[in-house]
């Protein structure tokens, strides 16, 4: 980071800048403008400024679905319902998001939190982040994107020449099968495959991968990063298992890549024995 | 909200010289003492040594709160909303579930107004009209039944309701807490209180509540003493990178937001899969009332925060929400929004654009 423009501001260090503006009383630096919130770390904050975005607002997006009464009985194959009411209310919170960020002039929401809860009769899903905007003010675009990229992965994806689109999402409800006596019996003594289970857990897996990628391509995009999967069997029915998976659709943006290549270093440094604020600087 | 002030704001704000007393002889004996004491870690301390900020003191404020929600003596008893139903032929708690709301959107005489057909129940007299709004709180949005049935078991007016009471208590208990920690701030001579941290937690039962705020003093060195005392959930490295991006904190800030969803006949049905005990039954799908509910949360909280920004910038907002089923489909959701009021003292260049590494250690 370089130093301010301020022309009053010693370019020494922290000290003395913090000495500089106790002196004049801490005075803003421009007019107030209008308050925003954000959930962003000060890191995320800074590294989303350098590639010339900003935060906006702190936006959510919630929906709660409703599961019918008596799917949770161990029966056979997927529990449709209960996947039909996740991908309703995962849907509905990314539109209520999608919604809130363009309410606030905002391009797009990154670092957003996926909180999802599925009781007997309720999916419940929430989604909260931060909307973000370049700097220069830009025309807010009428589908801002969605996305759960901190403000680090979001700025690399863009100086890498990606763009966000959306956030997909996939999840499958499937029952544990059931065994006869005798193959359960057969079984039980032997230290071989279920095969009935490794086939529906499987089938299970590649449902909810696959409607996933599936809205990525709805979406437009090309791609999904930073898919995040939650899976295990629900602790009001143990022999359903939950399969979900999210993450980032990205689609490549034509503009050229700006990293760079790779640098090797080799730090001599101890963070946890010495900590230099002027380092804050990038001297 | 107390506003806490914070920097060139002294309105509400603890000077350095506000010491009001309210500090117990304990407190006043250990922060005249010779020796410092800090909750600051190690890394910490040392990031904020070189910048000359200098610890002088651990600073805390406590407020123990009676809490209850619908008690004897609860504000519900005295809502003006359902003071005739309660009063009324449904009596009790029933007044809530067959209670015709007066002059509520669509309410009784226009049951379909709005309800389940066309576009889905609800949304119906947001925020809006003279019903249900009283210092304890206010209606948010309501809901009315599609079924062109009354009966006592049918809920044919719900509503989402802010519990500024709730909110209210709350605000009290952080604002008492904070201001006390100041003053020891004050007391002890400091210009800034960093690393703050708030618990609230039940003590004893859950009818008693405990705030606790507590934070280290801090004085930068040979800097002239500030018109008010600053505060921040920062320390060491991350407010190191605060100031050094040209903002310098103001104030903590924290607020919460109550909202109860009293479920109209569709909305209960809903929360119990479909079905409920008077035999209506709904298709599965949205739940209108509770998507606008956990909405309505979040918003209210953020929007009484940023009111008290005073156009500065709310940072690193932490966003805590708590929901539970309160039964037959009613449903409280609380959220919580603390973070650091900012505001830019001075310009700063973005950071260089960020370059791969690929590290050997």
């Amino acid at each position: 980071m370089t130093s301010g423009n301020d022309g009053d501001t010693p370019a020494g260090n922290l000290r003395d800048t913090l000495l500089s503006l106790a002196a004049k009383g801490y005075a803003p630096s421009m007019p107030a403008r209008k308050g925003s919130t954000s959930d962003l770390s000060i890191d995320e904050a800074l590294v989303l400024h350098s590639v010339g975005w900003e935060p906006v607002e702190l936006v959510c997006g919630a929906a709660a679905f409703s599961i019918p009464a008596g799917i949770w009985t161990w029966n056979q194959g997927e529990v449709v319902a209960a996947s039909a009411a996740y991908a309703g209310a995962m849907g509905r919170a990314a539109s209520a998001l999608q919604a809130e960020c363009r309410a606030v002039g905002g391009h797009g929401v990154v670092g957003v939190r996926v909180d999802v809860a599925v009781e007997r009769h309720l999916v419940n899903a929430v989604m909260v982040g931060s909307a973000v905007a370049p700097s220069g003010g830009a025309r807010p675009p009428a589908l801002p994107f969605v996305s759960d990229l901190s403000g680090r992965d979001f700025a690399l994806l863009r100086l890498g020449g990606w763009d966000p689109v959306g956030l997909a999402f996939g999840a499958s409800f499937v029952n544990a099968p059931r065994r006869s006596a005798a193959v359960a019996i057969r079984q039980s003594s032997q230290n071989v495959e279920l095969t009935n289970y490794t086939e529906a857990l499987y089938a299970a897996r590649e449902s909810a991968m696959e409607r996933m990628q599936s809205v990525a391509g709805q979406l437009g995009g090309q791609g999904v990063v930073g898919v995040r999967v939650s899976e295990g069997p629900l602790p009001f029915a143990r022999h359903v298992l939950r399969f979900a998976a999210w993450g980032t659709v990205v689609k490549a943006s034509g503009r050229p890549d700006q990293l760079g290549p790779v640098s090797v270093v080799v730090p001599l440094d101890d963070a946890k024995l010495a900590f230099d604020a002027a380092s804050l600087r990038g001297r | 909200m107390v506003d806490p002030g914070g920097l060139t704001e002294p309105d509400g704000a603890v000077s350095p010289d506000g010491y009001q007393g309210d500090v117990p002889p304990e407190a006043s004996e250990r922060l005249s003492s010779s020796a410092w004491s800090s909750g600051l870690s190690v890394n910490d301390f040392a990031a904020c040594a070189q910048m000359g900020i200098r610890p002088v003191a651990l600073v805390q404020g406590f407020c123990v709160l009676g809490w209850s929600w619908y008690g004897a003596g609860s504000p519900y008893l005295y809502r003006p909303a359902y003071g005739g139903a309660m009063g009324g032929a449904w009596g009790g708690m029933g007044g809530f579930r067959g209670g015709i709301p007066g002059t509520a959107g669509g309410g009784f005489g226009a049951p379909f107004s709005g309800g389940y057909q066309g576009g889905g129940y609800g949304g119906q007299g947001a925020a809006g009209g003279s019903y249900g709004r009283s210092r304890w709180g206010s209606t948010i949005t309501s809901y009315s039944c599609p079924h062109s049935y009354v009966g006592m078991d049918h809920r044919s007016f719900g509503e989402n309701f802010e519990q500024r009471w709730v909110s209210d208590a709350w605000q009290n208990g952080f604002d008492t807490a904070f201001s006390r920690m100041m003053q020891e701030a004050a007391a002890a001579g400091a210009h800034g209180v960093i690393a703050v941290v708030d618990r609230v937690s039940h003590l004893i039962d859950s009818s008693i509540r405990e705030f606790h705020v507590y934070g280290t003093a801090v004085v930068v060195q040979g800097a002239p003493r500030p018109p008010a005392i600053w505060s921040t959930y920062l320390a060491g490295q991350r407010l190191a990178k605060l100031i050094e991006a040209g903002f310098m904190p103001a104030s903590v800030v924290a607020s919460l937001a109550s909202v109860r969803v009293w479920a109209v006949c569709v909305t209960q049905a809903l929360m119990a899969g479909g079905y409920q005990t008077g035999g209506w039954s709904a298709p599965s799908g949205e739940i209108t009332q509770v998507s606008d509910a956990q909405m309505q949360a979040r918003r209210l909280v953020r929007d009484r925060v940023k009111s008290s920004l005073r156009g500065d910038t709310l940072h690193g907002a932490a966003l805590g929400v708590s929901w539970s089923d309160v039964g037959e489909g009613d449903y409280q959701v609380d959220a919580v929004l603390r973070g650091t009021r900012v505001r830019r003292v001075r310009d700063a260049d973005p950071l260089p654009a960020p370059k791969l590494t690929l590290r050997l250690s």
